[in-house]
């Protein structure tokens, strides 16, 4: 059988070609089964962005259906109540460049508003719960409606139906529902940036100090390190060390003092930003400034107090060196 | 060991697929225009012409000669081709979407970009061994992937270059592509 096939060419070359689609037809049909798309389809992603008003502003009945035209190649910035925080999100889920909000759509609006009906006047013609498309309006025919504010997504579509006029746009109220943190004051977040720039350039320098002390001793340690031909003469150096370290109350009461500076520095600078934010923002409670000041005050403190002892210590160690060689003598 | 360097040395620089052979210019001018789907597309591309490669050794030296039916190579290798590109999709699809989506004009491409077909069959007139062919297809990619993603990087620059109003687009990318081409031109004679 496979002689007579191989021999006829036209044969060998059907049935090389027939097996080889099936083969491969076969792998296709096996691995389109076994990786089966489980996940969303792009509608349903495009969808997830969108804000979900269903106000119809991008001239379709909704956002689903929007999200359908979007992938059928329509334009991306048609959503005012998204706005471009929206436009930004499908650009990079669609990786395409990020136009700017169509106008002729509509502008973006910051404030969420809601819906509300001044119910006095409300004739009860049902219209606007006809008009609503998340049945967000409760009433009957003849009877007071109202909008349910939690479920309102603010699309304006039952204003202009409304023979009375009874329906307003309200700003929603910063309530447990849907209840977010203000945002940050830009003038504290200046300040806190400011301040952290001049902290780091502080950092520098002082690194850069410490860096050229290092180094610098380092280079001394070099040149000083002598051999030492007994203990003795080590035990003496050590002393002798300690002794010009002891021995100078002068240099200490200077840096004593360069402290308590620094410390009142800083203990000024705190009240001046206080008094400059209560300046600035007289309502606030500058809790943190307040907090900033007193502890410039406590480490204010805390210097002029370790200011006796270490003194006194110094007086005395120096008393006795002078001292123990009078005894000596006597 | 220095004939392996050859070959990639002269499939990558002195008959670069695109640049020196003319074949994949499809891809080449079309989706040069941004730089991430051109490495998107360039690692694409490279998978499906490494497996191509490999697969069209083992069919051309196992079945097409013993059966003595080589006249059937330039459609058995678009066949492996073409399932290669569609077994490609469906794992991209299930496994990364926004991938997917970035290279959805781009896999046909693929499956239609004749440096593919092109590196096949020449391993099989060259004569190729399986290692000689596999290290043929690495070059003729790491070519296709430089000179794609160098034009898109240019095209990148370009679009917000200062081009005179009626070379703007389409026709500047052909001319700096003739540059490139000319630049490659100097490769010859290297190896």
């Amino acid at each position: 059988m496979y002689d007579i096939i191989s021999q006829q060419s036209f044969y060998l070359t059907l049935v090389t070609l027939t097996s080889f689609c099936i083969i491969f037809g076969g792998i296709l049909s096996y691995v389109s089964v076994r990786f089966k798309l489980d996940s969303k389809p792009i509608v349903e992603i495009i969808d997830s962005l969108l804000p979900q008003t269903q106000c119809g502003q991008c001239s379709y009945p909704g956002c689903k259906p929007y999200a359908q035209a979007i992938v059928n190649g329509d334009a991306i910035n048609k959503c005012p109540p998204g706005g471009q925080k929206t436009i930004n999100a499908l650009a990079s889920l669609l990786d395409i460049n990020t136009p700017m909000l169509d106008s002729q759509y509509g502008e973006e609006n910051d404030t969420k508003l809601v819906a509300y009906i001044r119910e006095d006047e409300c004739i009860g013609c049902t219209k606007c719960i006809q008009a609503c498309p998340v049945d967000a309006i409760l009433g009957a025919a003849k009877l007071m409606h109202t909008v349910i504010e939690n479920e309102c997504t603010g699309c304006d579509l039952c204003i202009d139906p409304c023979p009375v006029d009874c329906i307003d746009m309200l700003p929603v109220k910063n309530s447990l529902y849907g209840w977010k943190w203000d945002q940050p004051s830009l003038v504290l977040s200046a300040d806190k940036a400011r301040n952290r720039f001049e902290y780091q350039k502080y950092r520098k320098e002082k690194e850069l100090i410490a860096k050229k002390t290092l180094r610098d001793s380092r280079l001394n340690k070099t040149t000083k390190t002598k051999e030492y031909s007994s203990a003795e003469e080590i035990i003496q150096a050590a002393m002798g060390s300690a002794a010009t370290k002891k021995s100078s109350p002068e240099k200490e009461q200077a840096r004593f003092l360069r402290r308590i500076a620094r410390a009142e520095d800083q203990l000024r600078s705190a009240q001046n930003k206080l008094e400059k934010l209560k300046l600035a923002m007289p309502g606030d409670k500058h809790e943190r400034a307040i907090a900033a000041t007193e502890d410039a005050h406590i480490r204010l403190k805390i210097v002029r107090s370790s200011h006796p002892i270490e003194l006194n210590v110094l007086q005395t160690a120096q008393a006795t060196i002078q001292s123990t060689p009078k005894k000596i003598r006597q | 060991m220095q004939e392996f360097a050859v070959i990639l040395l002269s499939t990558i620089f002195v008959n670069n697929f695109v640049l020196v052979q003319c074949l994949g210019l499809c891809p080449f001018i079309d989706a040069s225009s941004k730089l991430e789907s051109a490495i998107s597309l360039a690692g694409a591309t490279t998978f499906v012409l490494m497996t191509t490669v490999m697969f069209s050794y083992v069919l051309n030296s196992w079945i097409l000669i013993p059966l003595n039916i080589e006249y059937l190579k330039t459609i058995l290798f678009i066949l492996v081709i073409v399932a290669t590109v569609q077994l490609t999709k469906i794992y991209i699809e299930k496994n990364n979407p926004l991938l997917h989506r970035s290279l959805l004009i781009f896999l046909p491409l693929i499956a239609t970009n004749s440096a593919v077909l092109g590196v096949a069959l020449q391993n099989t007139a060259k004569a190729h061994t399986f290692l000689e062919s596999i290290l043929y297809g690495l070059g003729a990619s790491i070519g296709f992937s430089l000179v794609l993603i160098l034009f898109a990087a240019m095209r990148e620059r370009l679009s917000v270059a200062d081009v005179p109003e009626p070379f703007k687009g389409a026709s500047i990318a052909m001319i700096t592509a003739g540059l490139i081409s000319l630049a490659f031109m100097g490769f010859s004679g290297i190896v």
